[in-house]
C-alpha cells in the first residue's frame, strides 16, 4: 500500500513545523537563558559587575585618619563620612584629584543637622531632637561661658559636627 | 480475508507512523529551564548563589526618618529624581483617630517643616506648633512613626509572574531582579506589584526597582540604604549564614510584613509596624 498523499503531506509539514521551530528557537532564546532558571542566566554576572558608589568610612580614613578617628569616637560614630561629605544640598566644589564625586565642603546649614534632629511626633522620643532653637541657644548658650553665644546661628558654630557632644559639666 | 491481511499491515504500517511521530516530539531537545536550579550542581560556572539567601528587616521603631537611605540609593544606583527604589513615609495619628500620610519627595530630603525660617526665629514655646507635624486639641498627634518603604522581594512575586518575556525573575539567593537587556517596557510588573516598588525608568524605558544592591552584597557588602542609616533601623543579611545578627534578630523580634492578606511571602520583615500601616 502506497501511503496516502495527503498523509505524507501532513508529516512534511510537521517535519518542517518542527525545523523551523527550533530553528527560531535557536535565534531568539539567549544563550544562557535557563542556566539557572527561567531567566537569562549571564544577567546575574553583569548585575553584580558594577562598582559600588558608597566605598564606607574606611576609605576616607586612608587619608584623612584622624577626622576618622574623633568621628568614630563621638557620637556620630555609626554614621559614615558619606552621609554628610556626599551632601545632596552641599555646593559644586568638588574634592581635589581624587575623588571628584565627593563633595569637598558639606553643608554646614540648620537644614543639614535638622535633617536628623528636628523634633517631630513621629520621631522616636529617646533620639535628640531640636523643637525651638532660639530657646536652645538660650538654655545652653550661657553654660558654654562665651560672650558672643547670642550670635551664633549655626548648630556648627558650638557643636563639632565629627563629635557633637558638648560636655558642659567642664566648662560650667 | 484477504481485506482484513491488508488492514492489518495498513495499520502496523500507520502504527509506526505514529510511534515516529511520537518518537520526534519525545526527541525534542529539554529547554533549558527544565531543569531546576537544585538540580545544578554546585561547580565554578555557579559561583555563591546557592550559599546565600537574603533577607531584609527593617527596624520602625528605630527609623527618624532623616532620608539619608533614600539620597544613598539615589547615588548608588543613579535613581532618576522623583522616582525611588526606597522611600520613607511618616504616619501621625492624630487625636481625632485619622491616620495622616505624607512622603514629600520620597524623603529624599527629610522631613523638614516648610517654616524652617519661621521655626529658627520664633519664640514659640509649643513644640507641636502649626508646621512641626503636630496641632492642638483634635489635631494633637499621638502616635508618630517613619516607615521606610523598597520592594518587599516576596518569595511568592506577583510581578515575576506577569513578565512576558522572563525579564523579571527570581534569582537563586532570593533577590527579584530585572534583566534589562530583554525587558521590553510593558510595566506588567510595574501594575502586578501591590507595593509600588517598581517604576519605567523615564530615559532607559525598561522596568527598575531595587536590587538590594546586588553589585555591593555579592562582594561582601551591606546595600547602601543599610550602610547610611544612622541609627540601625534597616539590617541586611544572610539567612543562611547561621552566626549572623538578621538571623538572631529574626528569631527573637516580633515580625511582620506588609500586606500579609495577598500571600505574597514577602522577604523584607518589620519590627514594631503598626496596623495603620498599608
Amino acid at each position: 500500500m502506497r501511503t496516502p498523499k495527503h498523509l505524507k503531506r501532513a508529516l512534511w509539514i510537521i517535519a518542517l513545523l518542527f525545523v523551523a521551530g527550533n530553528a527560531v528557537r535557536l535565534l531568539a532564546v539567549p544563550e544562557s537563558f535557563g542556566q539557572f532558571g527561567e531567566f537569562r542566566g549571564a544577567h546575574l554576572s553583569e548585575e553584580r559587575e558594577r562598582d559600588p558608589v558608597h566605598r564606607g568610612s574606611e576609605v576616607c580614613g586612608e587619608c584623612h585618619d584622624e577626622r576618622l578617628e574623633e568621628k568614630n569616637n563621638g557620637a556620630h560614630g555609626p554614621i559614615p563620612c558619606e552621609n554628610c561629605h556626599f551632601q545632596p544640598y552641599a555646593g559644586d566644589e568638588t574634592h581635589p584629584e581624587a575623588h571628584p564625586e565627593i563633595s569637598q565642603s558639606p553643608d554646614r546649614s540648620q537644614r543639614a543637622c535638622l535633617t536628623c534632629h528636628q523634633y517631630f511626633p513621629a520621631r522616636p522620643q529617646a533620639f535628640p531632637q531640636l523643637a525651638n532653637f532660639p530657646e536652645h541657644i538660650a538654655t545652653n548658650g550661657p553654660k558654654l561661658k562665651k560672650d558672643d553665644v547670642g550670635a551664633h546661628t549655626l548648630c556648627v558654630h558650638c557643636h563639632n559636627p565629627h563629635d557633637p557632644k558638648i560636655d558642659l559639666g567642664q566648662n560650667g | 480475508m484477504d481485506k482484513k491481511k491488508k488492514n492489518r499491515r495498513a495499520f502496523i504500517k500507520s502504527a509506526g507512523h505514529a510511534l515516529a511521530g511520537l518518537l520526534m516530539v519525545v526527541a525534542i531537545p529539554k529547554p533549558g529551564w527544565a531543569q531546576r536550579i537544585h538540580d545544578i550542581e554546585v561547580g565554578e560556572e555557579i559561583p555563591d548563589w546557592l550559599d546565600h539567601y537574603w533577607v531584609y528587616l527593617i527596624d520602625t521603631t528605630k527609623c527618624i526618618g532623616c532620608g539619608a537611605c533614600v539620597r544613598a540609593d539615589k547615588r548608588e544606583n543613579g535613581v532618576p529624581p522623583m522616582f525611588f527604589r526606597t522611600w520613607v513615609e511618616r504616619y501621625q495619628i492624630t487625636e481625632d483617630n485619622h491616620v495622616h500620610v505624607d512622603s514629600p519627595d520620597g524623603g529624599y530630603g527629610g522631613f523638614l517643616p516648610e517654616d524652617l525660617a519661621q521655626l529658627l526665629t520664633s519664640a514659640e514655646k509649643d513644640p507641636a506648633g502649626p508646621g512641626r507635624g503636630g496641632g492642638k486639641g483634635k489635631n494633637k498627634v499621638t502616635k508618630g512613626f517613619f516607615v521606610p518603604k523598597m520592594c518587599n522581594h516576596c518569595r511568592n512575586t506577583p510581578c515575576t509572574q506577569v513578565c512576558p518575556v522572563n525579564a523579571s525573575y527570581q534569582s537563586p539567593d532570593g533577590v527579584v531582579l530585572v534583566d534589562k537587556t530583554r525587558c521590553i517596557g510593558c510595566s506588567y510588573c510595574v501594575q502586578a506589584c501591590p507595593y509600588g516598588s517598581r517604576y519605567i525608568h523615564p530615559e532607559k524605558h525598561t522596568a527598575d526597582k531595587c536590587t538590594w544592591c546586588y553589585h555591593r552584597i555579592t562582594k561582601g557588602l551591606m546595600p547602601a540604604c543599610v550602610t547610611v542609616c544612622p541609627t540601625g533601623a534597616r539590617k541586611f543579611g544572610d539567612l543562611k549564614d547561621e552566626s549572623s545578627e538578621i538571623k538572631k534578630l529574626l528569631a527573637t523580634q516580633r515580625l511582620n510584613v506588609l500586606k500579609p492578606e495577598l500571600n505574597t511571602e514577602p522577604f523584607c520583615f518589620y519590627i514594631g509596624l503598626d496596623q495603620s500601616v498599608r
